[in-house]
């Protein structure tokens, strides 16, 4: 397949306000994309229109993943299609445990693919498999979702639920903020463990840091709502450099 | 309406197996036997049958029939010999009653047929370790009207657990007023859980008058789980020292169900603690009432009282009132309240479809995890996971399922 994901001229609003002025993005299997930009620029608007968050409303342009049109789906379908978004802040759900919830969404996806639902010895079997991926203490499975989960706990169960869902795409917003040294080298081995040919990752970061360790393919810089400069991993560099004035200059100059 | 609430629909449908929505939790046995799905091994089970303590060969016990019979524990006084207990009528509003005023209410109490009062006494000292059933059934065409009396008294340091479980075995429009007197005597415990399934067309009064004395601990667990109009009026009183109370309940409705419940605690004793955890879940167009009023006597010092009810809407058309009420007359008491309605939560609903879990079974999640707070209270571990079996099922819509049919007619 040529193309995973293919945005064109994408136009988002929230609460009436355009955040995305015309987003293009292609995403090829095999690749891993980074989004760097200030804070604003409308990273985290971009992976919740991508993962259908209907907050957001699509004033124009087209989103195809793998040749369907991803905008016309509902979230859970745009999940079992492939898409995984990885949250900033990962959501809270009191009462309902950890391994309840993964249960559901395996077995969902399962069901989606004409396959039996999981047996509870499976369903364990395949969790601790992954959650050691990650390194996640068994002990968090029944604890409620992200409930009393640590920042990094968080982030490192937004990791698990990729694991166990094996996304074609993963987009995972600013997954290394809250992460210690240790658990960053833990996450991004991770990431670098369910990387093959076939999928793609979007990886939204502020830092460097995150980036030693998953070398992405292409950079881009997003800024108000519009991709201002694309280029290969050394324009991450740059940015933890030298920051975004210059290229913001550079761009408002161009018009 | 809310896909989740197919069960609740309309009561007459399917047209061709009407019993599928009147009995969830019970079934018939190869015999044509009744059972009832909540009970635990070791339960010993008394039938009331439209307000009389039965027997009969057609209903039998799940387990053996030995635990069936009457023993000592609890009897049933014929009505004509026995006293009626000194009850003060409440007024109650409900759709059957054609009388609008509070004032003229009662009446309607007055003229109905007064079933036989069935008594549970446990001992003086005797721990009683097997789980106490009453199953009251509403049944016959012919008594649609009815008033009964459980008394229930827990002697000085004995124990128990007793739960109650309404249901509505035919498709008349029951109206059912119940009376449940309940002592817990000095040093005594008890377990009080109380399962309301009856049809949409019954409607339900339940008057609890609960008295807890010194060194005394008494918990309900109150779950609505289905009817057509339900009161509840739980008075309660702490009386001795270290009095300890606590009650729990679960209201769930919808379609165009009516629940109302009415709490009444009064601290007249020093050093008593009470706890209260109210929730309910309201689909369709459901409407609830609740009022929580805890009262603390001036005598009653170093009081401990909390209550909270938390209203979860489904649907725009629900609708919840929670009116709780502080009257505090002693200085040296610790005391809140705290009462919520929301509605499902757009945040985590889109977290849950985001990892592929659809709406509907994503709300579920959702409803499941509000009504977890109330079920986790039920002690008992297996009792506590049938009751949350029900509660899933009641929430999914699956009651309809002709295989939990009492009739098997399809
Ligand atoms: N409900 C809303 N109403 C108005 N503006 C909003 C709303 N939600 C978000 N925004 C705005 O949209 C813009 C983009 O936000 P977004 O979260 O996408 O930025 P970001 O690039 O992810 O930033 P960060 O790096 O801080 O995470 C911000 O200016 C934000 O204030
Ligand atoms: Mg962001």
């Amino acid at each position: 397949m040529e193309k995973l994901l293919e945005i064109n001229n994408l136009h988002a609003t929230i609460s009436g306000k355009e955040i995305l002025k015309g987003i293009n993005l292609v995403v090829k299997p095999g690749e891993i994309h980074a989004i760097m930009g200030p804070n604003g620029s409308g990273k985290s608007t971009l992976s919740a229109v991508l993962a259908g968050n209907e907050n957001y409303i699509v004033t124009d342009g087209t989103v195809k993943f793998m040749g369907k049109n991803l905008l016309e789906m509902k979230p859970e379908e745009r999940s079992w299609a492939g898409i995984f978004l990885g949250f900033q802040y990962p959501v809270e759900i009191p009462g309902v445990t950890n391994v309840n919830f993964m249960k559901t969404a395996v077995n969902e996806h399962r069901k989606e693919k004409n396959l039996p639902a999981l047996s509870a010895a499976e369903y364990l079997k395949m969790m601790r498999e992954k959650m050691a991926i990650v390194q996640m203490d068994p002990s968090f499975s029944s604890r409620g979702v992200n409930v009393g989960f640590s920042g990094g706990e968080k982030k490192r169960n937004e990791i698990f639920q990729m694991a166990m869902l094996d996304p074609a795409l993963a987009i995972l917003d600013e997954t290394d903020s809250g992460l210690d040294v240790d658990a960053l080298r833990i996450v991004a081995n991770g990431v670098n463990k369910l990387k093959t040919n076939d999928n793609a990752f979007i990886i939204i970061t502020h830092y460097q840091r995150l980036l030693d360790y998953i070398i992405p393919d292409i950079v881009h810089v997003l800024y108000k709502g519009k991709i201002i400069k694309t280029a290969g991993k050394e324009l991450a560099h740059v940015v933890e450099t030298k920051g975004y004035d210059e290229m913001i200059k550079e761009q408002e100059e161009n018009g | 309406m809310d896909n989740n609430y197919k069960y609740l629909g309309n009561f007459t449908e399917p047209k061709d197996c009407p019993n599928a929505l009147l009995s969830n939790t019970l079934q018939n046995d190869s015999h044509g036997n009744f059972k009832c799905r909540v009970p635990l091994k070791n339960t010993k089970q008394y039938f009331v049958v439209d307000g009389m303590l039965k027997e009969s060969d057609s209903f039998v016990c799940s387990e053996n029939d030995s635990a069936c019979s009457n023993d000592i524990i609890a009897e049933c006084t014929d009505f004509a010999n026995g006293k009626e207990s000194v009850q003060r009528e409440f007024s109650v509003h409900t759709r059957l009653g054609k009388v609008s005023t509070k004032l003229s209410m009662p009446k309607i109490f007055r003229e109905i047929e007064k079933g036989a009062p069935l008594n549970i006494n446990l001992p003086e000292g005797k721990v009683v370790e097997n789980l106490l059933q009453i199953i009251a059934i509403r049944t016959n065409p012919q008594k649609t009207e009815l008033k009964y009396d459980i008394n229930i008294t827990a002697q000085k340091n004995s124990s128990g657990k007793i739960i109650l479980c309404s249901h509505t075995l035919a498709e008349e429009k029951f109206l059912t007023a119940e009376n449940i007197n309940i002592k817990v005597c000095e040093g005594a415990t008890l377990d009080f859980l109380a399962m309301q399934n009856e049809h949409n067309l019954s409607s339900h009064v339940t008057h609890f008058t609960i008295e807890v004395c010194k060194n005394a601990t008494f918990h309900l667990n109150l779950i609505t789980l289905h009817g057509g109009e339900i009161n509840n009026n739980i008075e309660t009183y702490l009386t001795g020292e270290h009095a300890n109370c606590e009650l729990d309940g679960l209201y769930l409705a919808d379609g165009k169900q009516k629940i109302k419940t009415e709490i009444n605690l009064t601290h007249k004793a020093p050093k008593c603690n009470s706890l209260q955890l109210f929730k309910g879940i309201l689909g369709g167009e459901a409407v609830s009432n609740f009022s929580g009023e805890i009262l603390v006597a001036p005598d009653a010092q170093k009081t401990e009282a909390y209550q909270s009810n938390n209203n979860l809407l489904t649907s725009d058309t629900a609708r919840a009132t929670s009116e709780p009420h502080l009257i505090i007359y002693a200085d040296d008491v610790k005391c809140s309240h705290g009462a919520t309605i929301g509605s499902l939560d757009e945040g985590e609903l889109f977290y849950m479809r985001s990892r592929g879990i659809n709406m509907d079974e994503a709300k579920l999640l959702q409803q499941q995890a509000f009504a977890y707070a109330v079920l986790e209270k039920i002690s008992n571990e297996e009792l506590r996971s049938r009751l949350s079996d029900l509660v899933e099922r009641r929430l999914r819509g699956e009651f309809t399922h002709c295989s939990d049919c009492s009739k098997h007619c399809c």
